[in-house]
């Protein structure tokens, strides 16, 4: 009895760790990153989004050619640039096709964020995916899921 | 006019006022430590935990002073790709502010002499058997010191936002992001929305939060008796700054996200831990959970050795632990400096990743000699049976010095001290660069010299 009236007692000031733990939101205001002419096929650009306090909201937006654009089923694709390993910033390679981690090697498929190889490859868990949308010429960044920057997603694009 | 001896009348004004506050400061705390000042030399690997305040006091002083110009603002140009960066303050206080340089080295080189301290503190105190027997609470809250340490140098390195601080900072985020339960939550706590509030968080925990906690747990820490041996505590201030002379601390090259990381060291005490991340385990067992385990066997180990014995031999099991602890901690440190074979520098990424069965079979056979040695060694070193364990400490004769040779020491002392004088002039003329630190230092040793011989001295009269 006296336990829970404690425990009811501590409680409201529990919820005072939303101060020391900020509340992040999980949507955005749609931002222009690109116009489709500005990325060449096999090309990619960098852009942030949703914040520009840390590298970290750095993301890569892959014009992918013909044959993996088939595979992926689109010709867009965006990913958060930190590494599922150790939080390096990954970059496109268009000579080998893939996204490598310049600190330990990891290397993903462009075409859904799977990790491929090095360390990323055992971890097992997709390079978070930016959600875009295609409004004739202009890209825009809709949507990225914060808590899997630097940590990776189970389940992938859609 | 006659007095008489003893009459107040008779005092120096001065000990009159020491007398008039000693008497004020008895309804102090600071009246119920007992400080001793040695009359002559004695070990200082029994008050190591006063030399490690002693630093920290250091420490506290030279980063006050630095607060005064840095700057914990990180702002990203999303254009250009510069960076604003705490990086640009500590450049200026290192290149451009009188002093600054010298005090960035104390404060750094401080901040390893800390580290290296406690660690040997807390061994010390482990192999003389003081952590049971009514010293459970000074054992337990001195781990708690311990660790708050570590991380306090660990964020102290990360706020100059180098490649060095980045790459701590990312394996720091990583490994709270993989905790298994409020992962997202834990990474939060630590980096808040980004690198700049991570920055001011960890400049908030640096400089007021840690050593806030730090200063309440030694208050419970602090033994009533203390020992202040003044020659020894000048002297450790003097080697700190001889080194920070001798081997100033870099800037290391800023960190901006376009640029390639390369290969970077984490500081000497988090090598250790570097190299199990290394090997490509989980990371949280890797960095958590495995150093977790190394903390939790100290924190019980004297709830569990709960007998009366002290010394090493009487005691071999803890001993043998301690010693194969101690071996585990030095192999693990120096692999984290080294390449996948332990033998080889580290120069190429793809040394970088440590083979987990070597390593692991490493440490396991590092402990295991460490602990089988620490027997054998016990074992042929065993006083005959019967024989009566023999308490007495080896007593070095003092030394009684002749005045003549009393006088010879103190005028060449000044002699020195005329020397530094000119040394220091030329530094001031040149502009302060490190030299000045390396005499500030010359000049404590010189000086803890100086009143060990006094003490000495007066003892011999």
């Amino acid at each position: 009895m006296g336990g829970v009236s404690a425990l009811l007692a501590v409680a409201p000031f529990a919820a005072g760790g939303q101060y020391l733990i900020p509340q992040i939101p999980t949507t955005f205001k749609p931002v222009l990153i690109a116009k489709k002419e500005d990325v060449p096929v096999n090309g990619s650009i960098v852009f942030w989004f949703p914040f520009t306090t840390d590298p970290t909201y750095t993301n890569i937006l892959i014009h992918l050619p013909p044959d993996l654009a088939k595979q992926a089923g689109k010709e867009f694709v965006a990913y958060n640039r930190t590494c599922i390993h150790l939080q390096c910033l990954v970059s496109f390679l268009s000579g080998s096709g893939i996204i490598g981690c310049p600190c330990h090697g990891s290397i993903y498929r462009p075409t859904d964020g799977w990790p491929i190889g090095g360390p990323a490859a055992e971890i097992g868990r997709y390079l978070p995916n930016v959600q875009l949308k295609i409004d004739g010429d202009d890209i825009y960044a809709v949507n990225v899921n914060l808590d899997d920057i630097g940590y990776g997603n189970t389940t992938g694009p859609e | 006019m006659a007095t008489q001896p003893g009459q107040s009348k008779d005092k120096d004004p001065v000990q009159l006022l020491l007398d008039w506050l000693s008497q004020r400061l008895e309804r102090t705390i600071f009246m119920g430590l007992k400080f001793t000042l040695p009359k002559r030399f004695v070990s200082p690997l029994g008050f190591l935990g006063f030399l490690t305040f002693s630093v920290f006091a250091l420490l506290g002083i030279s980063g006050a002073l630095l607060m005064l110009y840095y700057s914990p603002i990180v702002i990203f140009n999303t254009v250009t790709g510069a960076v604003t960066s705490p990086y640009d303050s500590v450049s200026t206080i290192n290149n451009s502010i009188a002093f600054g340089q010298a005090l960035r080295n104390i404060h750094y080189h401080a901040s390893n002499a800390m580290v290296l301290l406690a660690v040997a503190h807390m061994f010390y105190q482990y192999f003389s058997g003081r952590y049971k027997l009514r010293y459970e609470v000074l054992w337990v809250t001195g781990i708690i010191i311990g660790i708050l340490t570590i991380i306090e140098a660990y964020t102290g390195y990360d706020l100059l936002l180098n490649v060095r601080g980045m790459l701590a900072i990312n394996i720091g985020r990583a490994l709270a992001r993989s905790t298994p339960i409020m992962g997202p939550e834990a990474f939060r706590l630590m980096a808040g929305t980004g690198l700049a509030d991570l920055i001011l968080r960890f400049y908030a925990i640096h400089v007021f939060i840690f050593p806030m906690i730090m200063i309440l747990v030694m208050m419970v820490h602090f033994p009533r008796y203390l020992v202040l041996d003044i020659p020894v505590v000048s002297m450790v201030a003097g080697i700190i700054m001889v080194i920070g002379g001798l081997f100033p601390v870099e800037l290391g090259a800023k960190f901006i996200p376009t640029a390639e990381a390369g290969i970077t060291m984490p500081e000497w005490y988090l090598t250790g831990m570097y190299a199990i991340i290394r090997t490509g385990i989980d990371k949280f067992l890797a960095g958590v959970v495995i150093p977790m385990i190394f903390v939790v066997v100290f924190l019980v180990i004297p709830f569990l050795d709960t007998s009366k014995k002290l010394s090493v031999r009487d005691r071999p099991f803890y001993t043998a632990m301690g010693v194969a602890g101690l071996g585990q901690v030095a192999l693990t440190t120096v692999w984290g400096f080294r390449a996948n074979d332990l033998f080889s520098g580290l120069d190429s990424i793809p040394q970088l990743e440590i083979n987990p069965y070597i390593f692991f079979g490493a440490v396991i056979f590092v402990g295991a000699v460490a602990y089988a040695g620490t027997y054998a060694w016990f074992k042929a070193t065993a006083p005959p049976p019967g024989a009566r364990p023999s308490h007495a400490r080896k007593q070095f004769p003092i030394y009684k010095m002749t005045s003549n040779e009393w006088r010879a020491v103190v005028i060449s002392l000044l002699g020195f001290q005329i020397l530094f004088d000119i040394y220091s002039s030329q530094a001031f003329l040149q502009g302060f660069k490190n030299v000045l630190l390396l005499q500030i230092g010359v000049g404590l040793i010189a000086f803890g010299i100086l009143v060990h011989l006094y003490r000495i001295g007066a003892d011999s009269k």
